[in-house]
């Protein structure tokens, strides 16, 4: 394969999960994959099976909350490898539930943390580093929760929305200057280790068809990556044919 | 295995014929639905697998005569791409009910006419795709758009009904916001003075219509937005 371009996803954990599927999809389209992830056991396991399936890919576990983290994520991808940096990928968050009045205030702050500040911090890198080539896509994994809240979504709602905003600034910002930075709201349970290893009785709720999958997921992310500047998507929207919306 | 068939309605110069040829390039018959007999004879001669349909979409008894066709000499369609549109600007104080009702016909009631005269066949196929080309009036009536905004907004909620209707019988709906000046004849004229990047392209516009009628439905997207990279938004 020609291309030698580099992409980060951040938020890897299961191998099968939506940033798992994210790595192998493109290490398969030839690129070279940093699997960044806070669980290192996670990393390292899709690293392997990438390299194991002829691709590459480099595991780095750190925390995606932590401004030095981050740094050096981005440094490491300049010097590993060939090529340049043309994609990254926020996927870090999880749909951590709770009511406001038994809320703990460090529960809320750490579900903003992730799902919002490191988007800020990964974002910003991303940025900084793309800017001087003029090219790049950030992608920025949203959810229902982007749009709405709900008693349940109290941490998880204002976490995914404030990314979600941030994406648009940045879109509006960087995109003159040839930064596509899309968000996608998943809507809808993802077909992953999360839900169907994690979450049995929801997935068997959602019946046949109910998740949304991962295959589905990463075609939306690629194609939004290989999308033309003359006409660039910044939101889109994906759910199962059933889904009830 | 017969032929893909694909319905694009509303065939100008600018992305109804970008979407026949990117739809002739993925191996569809394509039918171009237009009122200019002529253009659509010359883009005839040009796209491979194209013929086209002279009509008025927004006619009912008119739409229907057309579908049949279409299924006898083309075969059923499974994507109708409807672009038909009817633009106007005009203030509040200057919309006549004339204007108002002509961009409802055109860019409402089409769909609905062409929805469902061919999804009964997508139905019984299973599936199908439905994609609908509005902007960004669909979001926000600006002064100049007072009569063209509403309908365009009612389209999308059209759309948006159609795809929680049909969809979990699996057929895909889909949206597409345009939020650009598109690059053709007449605009590159208005615009003249705009560089190349103010523009959106129909190829590209017509690549991302393609890519979301062929999405799994696994993972289907009802609305996408697109516009240059330059575009201020």
């Amino acid at each position: 394969m020609s291309d030698t371009s580099k992409a980060i996803v951040v938020g890897v954990g299961p191998a099968a999960g939506l940033g798992g599927a994210l790595c192998k999809r493109l290490a398969s389209e030839g690129l070279h994959v940093f699997v960044a992830g806070r669980t290192p056991e996670k990393v390292e396991t899709v690293t392997a099976s990438i390299r194991k399936a002829g691709g590459r890919a480099t595991a780095v576990p750190g925390d995606t909350t932590k401004e030095k983290d981050v740094i050096d994520l981005f440094d490491r991808a300049a010097q590993d490898g060939e090529g340049d940096l043309d994609l990254v990928i926020y996927n870090a968050g999880n749909a951590a539930m709770g009511q406001l009045h038994d809320m703990d205030a460090r529960f809320f702050e750490e579900v903003w943390r992730v799902g919002c500040f490191g988007g800020f911090l990964v974002g910003r890198e991303a940025v900084r580093r793309m800017l001087p080539r003029g090219r790049g896509t950030v992608i920025l994994t949203g959810a229902t929760a982007s749009l709405r809240g709900k008693p349940a979504t109290t941490a998880f709602a204002s976490a995914k929305a404030g990314l979600r905003s941030l994406g648009q600034t940045m879109a509006r910002a960087y995109g003159p200057q040839g930064i596509h930075v899309a968000h996608v709201i998943v809507d809808g349970g993802i077909a992953g280790d999360k839900i169907i290893q994690g979450l049995p009785q929801f997935a068997q709720a959602m019946g046949e068809d109910g998740l949304v999958s991962l295959e589905g997921l990463a075609d939306a992310y690629w194609f939004l990556h290989k999308q033309q500047r003359a006409a660039w998507t910044h939101e889109l929207d994906l759910r199962t044919f059933k889904e009830q919306f | 295995m017969s032929a893909k068939v694909c319905i694009v309605a509303g065939v100008g110069p600018g992305t109804g014929t970008a979407l026949s040829r990117r739809f002739a390039a993925g191996g569809y018959r394509v039918a171009m639905l237009a009122r200019d007999a002529e253009r659509l004879a010359k883009l005839e001669r040009d796209i491979d697998g194209s013929r086209g349909y002279a009509v008025d979409v927004t006619e009912a008894a008119a739409v229907n005569v057309v579908v049949e066709r279409i299924r006898s000499e083309l075969g059923t369609p499974g994507v109708l791409v409807h672009n038909a549109v009817s633009g106007h600007f005009g203030e509040f104080l200057d919309v006549t009910p004339e204007v108002l009702e002509n961009t409802f016909r055109t860019n409402v009631l089409s769909l609905l006419l062409l929805g469902q005269a061919v999804a009964p066949h997508m139905l019984a196929g299973g599936a199908g795709a439905i994609v609908v080309t509005g902007n960004t009036a669909a979001w926000r009536g600006v002064a100049n758009f007072a009569a063209f905004a509403p309908s365009k907004a009612a389209q999308r909620i059209l759309a948006q009904s159609m795809a929680r209707s049909l969809g979990p019988k699996g057929i895909h709906v889909a949206y597409v916001v345009i939020d650009a000046v598109i690059d053709v004849p007449w605009t590159r004229q208005a615009f003249a003075s705009k560089p190349d990047e103010f523009f959106a392209r129909p190829d590209a516009i017509a690549e991302t219509v393609y890519h979301v009628a062929h999405q799994d439905r696994s993972a289907w997207t009802f609305e996408v937005d697109l516009r240059p990279f330059a575009e201020k938004w």
